[in-house]
């Protein structure tokens, strides 16, 4: 795969807050309980600048834009594809606001979704792996130097993004399974009101060890290996708290020639996305709101889908492009809808009421109908690309690692997925894991604060 | 071929080809003038926003443009050299639909075609012309055919077939009779196995269900070619319990696979019982109603080769079977089925070039032959998992290949638009 365009590094990236320069050398502090042999160790003093209480801005401005979608003009999200990022003057994760707003930006070139099951049993390791896993997410974004150990320990970092971890290259996206509001952790009446455990759909094909789990962490980045170094140090350093459950590695695909960029059916995928700059659209789309049907504490996350969707790559590719393009709604080549002369003008369904340009059964017109009564029903997409060899029978084993963000799972994707049972297109793909999750609200500038800190 | 069974509704469809021509017209729609140009173009500057960009189309390949408006179909065209041009075919009507076309100068064969051109909207068409005269045709959906003047390909000539001849929906229909007429004698066939195994199992005789078992089963998946057809009754007599949620415990897991999953599982067979007389019963149900269920003759060529494509998902990993390990005895019914829908066609397949219909139904011949080599003289057959992985990766790359043989069929029957009136 080669080099995203200069186009997609200005559009594309987690929302990277820049450096400040090189982070202050100082111990971190040792403010968590080693129980359950939480390695908590710092990476450089990130740990300490992150909670020293000082440098906390509100919304870095290089962040605010580019989760507005302006970065284009203001500044690159990250650096060249190269693992050293240079961008300026923010100083914060993408979580420590009011959300967590890597769900607004555009997918990075890789990702990994991990989903973790706790194993802590109590309520109070229960707190000591939120903050274990909040603490080392700080870390992994300040960078730095690794903690020293001793020379008796084994390096505290696995040192494959070199000896000093790069700043600022990294985000996250962390989210919370219906299984852990059980009794495990007293959190039974806690559960959010309209979290559930996805079940399958019609035409799922769904694999249990490829299904739920009581954590989800997303780590995005602009290389393949700083994904990787972040899953390896997440887990050890949570080790014996919680156990990875299930894992899929994501690639996004650079345009081709231009535009969204597209899935391995060959087709732009995720063009008619709300506009993440409209603060209004979020609102009502995306992040929860005070005073709904969730706690108090819920405010200003968002429910998280994720579906790993294999595709029947040699079948498709079998199909001819009439029956695909009828199949999904667009053309293959421009990513136009069928009635329209660019890759995002509007479909207009209703003067083609009986199907005759967009079939009734082609994917976008059924996932978005674009009628005042669908319009709630909208989701922010998020797709990226998934390859990882081959099937049983030497068929390729490749698809789509679909996330999409909303502020309620049933009037929004479920009720979305409703409406494509049966599509033409599912003879060519299979759904086979995934799972829904809560993505809680930001830290909110409290430089102590940690994920999941309203349910304990 | 095993459907996925969904919760609700119908198995999904595969008729996701309906032609314009096959559904419901609107009135003529407004008719705007629009004075049609053309511009033609070697080197691709004149190419429209990127479509087949010069770099994809191959360096040189010239590039023209053409439109096509309510009243004039490639109005001043002009003919290309004979090889590789792309056209782009812009549709400058207010508000008709059109299928383009370019025909060879017997109107009859089709060098390129746009399927479905919307007012307002351009798409390509990627030709390999041999030197010959050819026109275009503008198809409106409304029913108006329109036709350019005929223009002269000049040049060297073009080694190999760039072209197809649609074949009449007349024929397709017939080749649906004779297709509904073989899975009818095979309806008969399951429904005296269903017969057989039902009462097997209800008078307790567990080895003699485990023998009438995979015998009633491949009658049934011989049939795929029709499996739309049959609707929610596919799902009751065949559908596997992957989709389900809970899958073999789902009260929805229901038909063969229920049954295999319980005589292979250790249920008694009053456990069993009431499994094998809703299949039975569905199968009746089939049987009574398949005469009223009706086919688009446009399905069948489809069907060809997608009764594989599910052998190779679901037969070759070993996805679905429940006990009985006859994937290999399923998969060889299942190309039995691909060559039953070939031999209803045989007669339009016929049509479509020296040696076409003789490759396929060779290919489908070996590979049925290459599946039959796993049954024993006693009648069981040889468990998926015991294949060495070269006899593994032999039967998968060969159902590969034929598949993409096959896949060629449905464009080979793209049947006649019906032109209603001509200008």
């Amino acid at each position: 795969m080669s080099a995203p365009s200069e186009e997609t590094r200005q559009q594309g990236g987690c929302p990277f807050s820049t450096p400040a320069g090189r982070p202050n050398e100082q111990p971190s502090p040792r403010q968590l309980s080693r129980r359950r042999l939480l390695k908590l160790g710092a990476v450089g003093s990130g740990l300490a600048a992150a909670t020293a209480g000082s440098g906390l801005v509100q919304l870095p401005q290089a962040l605010a834009s580019s989760v507005s979608g302006q970065s284009g003009t203001d500044g690159p999200a990250f650096a060249d594809g190269a693992s050293e990022v240079t961008m300026q003057s923010a100083q914060q994760a993408s979580f420590e606001g009011e959300h967590q707003l890597a769900v607004l930006s555009e997918p990075t070139p890789y990702t990994a979704m991990v989903a973790f099951d706790v194993i802590a049993e109590t309520r109070a390791e229960l707190r000591d792996l939120l903050r274990a896993l909040t603490s080392r997410m700080r870390l992994l974004y300040k960078g730095g130097l690794p903690q020293n150990d001793g020379p008796a320990a084994p390096a505290d970092d696995n040192g494959i993004l070199g000896p000093s971890v790069p700043s600022r290259s990294v985000a996250f996206i962390f989210g919370i399974g219906a299984s852990l509001f059980d009794e495990r952790f007293g959190l039974i009446s806690s559960k959010p009101a309209t979290l559930i455990t996805m079940e399958s759909f019609p035409n799922d094909n769904l694999d249990t060890a490829q299904c739920q789990g009581d954590f989800s962490v997303q780590i995005c980045a602009s290389d393949a290996d700083t994904v990787l170094h972040a899953v390896r140090d997440i887990a050890k350093h949570t080790r014996g708290a919680m156990q990875p459950r299930w894992q899929m590695d994501g690639f996004k695909s650079p345009p081709r020639p231009a535009g969204t960029p597209r899935n391995l059916m060959g087709f732009m995928d995720g063009i008619a996305n709300p506009d993440t700059s409209q603060a209004s659209a979020m609102q009502q789309l995306v992040w929860v709101p005070q005073g709904g049907p969730e706690s108090a504490w819920m405010a200003g996350g968002t429910f998280q889908v994720v579906r790993i969707i294999r595709m029947f790559t040699e079948f498709w590719d079998r199909a001819a492009t009439y029956d695909q393009e009828n199949i999904i709604g667009r053309r293959k080549a421009t990513g136009d809808p069928l009635d329209g002369s660019n890759e995002f003008s509007v479909p207009d369904y209703q003067s083609d009421a009986q199907g005759l340009i967009t079939p009734l059964t082609a994917h976008i017109r059924l996932a978005n109908p674009r009628t005042t009564a669908s319009a709630p029903s909208r989701i922010l997409r998020r797709g990226y690309n998934y390859a990882r060899g081959l099937d049983v029978n030497g068929e390729l084993d490749q698809g789509l690692l679909f996330t999409c963000y909303q502020q309620n799972l049933l009037n929004q994707f479920i009720t979305v997925q409703g409406r494509l049972i049966n599509e033409p297109l599912v003879d060519f793909i299979s759904p086979i894991g995934g799972g829904y999750f809560f993505c809680p609200p930001g830290l909110g500038g409290d430089s102590s604060a940690y994920f999941g800190r309203g349910l304990l | 071929m095993a459907p996925h069974q969904p919760v609700a509704g119908p198995t999904a469809t595969r008729r996701w080809r309906p032609g314009p021509w096959q559904a419901a017209v609107p009135a003529a729609l407004a008719a705007v003038l629009v004075a049609g140009g053309v511009v033609l173009s070697i080197g691709g500057t004149a190419l429209a926003k990127g479509r087949v960009p010069q770099a994809q189309a191959g360096g040189g390949t010239p590039t023209a443009l053409i439109t096509v408006s309510s009243t004039a179909c490639a109005p001043g065209w002009q003919a290309p050299h004979s090889g590789r041009t792309v056209f782009t075919v812009n549709n400058v009507s207010a508000g008709t639909i059109y299928a383009v076309e370019l025909v060879g100068a017997n109107q009859t064969s089709v060098y390129g075609e746009i399927e479905m051109l919307a007012p307002g909207t351009e798409d390509t068409m990627d030709v390999v012309l041999p030197p010959g005269r050819y026109s275009f045709s503008c198809n409106a959906f409304s029913g108006a055919l329109l036709r350019s003047q005929v223009e002269q390909v000049t040049g060297p000539p073009v080694s190999g077939t760039y072209s197809y001849t649609p074949v009449d929906a007349h024929q397709l229909q017939l080749a649906t009779s004779t297709y509904r007429a073989n899975v009818t004698q095979w309806l008969q066939r399951l429904g005296s196995a269903t017969d057989a195994l039902e009462s097997a199992v209800k008078s307790g005789e567990l080895a003699h269900a485990r023998q009438l078992w995979l015998p009633a089963h491949l009658d049934y998946e011989r049939l795929g070619g029709a499996y739309d057809a049959f609707g929610s009754l596919a799902g009751e007599i065949n559908g596997t319990a992957l989709s389900l949620q809970g899958g073999v415990t789902s009260p929805y897991f229901t038909g063969f696979f229920a049954l295999e999953y319980g005589i292979w599982g250790g249920q008694t067979t009053s456990e069993l019982s009431p499994t094998a007389v809703a299949l039975d019963q569905a199968v009746h149900s089939l049987i009574a109603q398949f005469p009223h269920l009706p086919m688009a003759p446009t399905e069948l060529g489809p069907s060809t080769y997608q009764i594989l494509e599910n052998t190779l998902q679901y037969e070759m990993t070993g996805e679905v079977d429940e006990g009985s390990n006859t994937d290999l005895a399923t998969a060889w019914a299942n190309v039995e089925g691909t060559q039953m829908a070939l031999s209803a066609l045989e007669p339009v397949l016929k049509q479509s070039g020296p040696g076409v219909l003789a490759r396929l139904q060779q290919g489908v011949a070996a590979m049925a032959a290459a599946f039959k080599a796993y049954e024993e003289p006693n009648g069981t057959w040889e468990p998926l998992q015991s294949l060495t992985t070269s006899q593994h990766e032999s039967l998968d790359g060969r159902l590969g290949s034929l598949l993409e043989e096959l896949s060629e069929v449905p464009e080979l029957l793209q049947p006649v638009q019906p032109a209603t009136a001509t200008s």
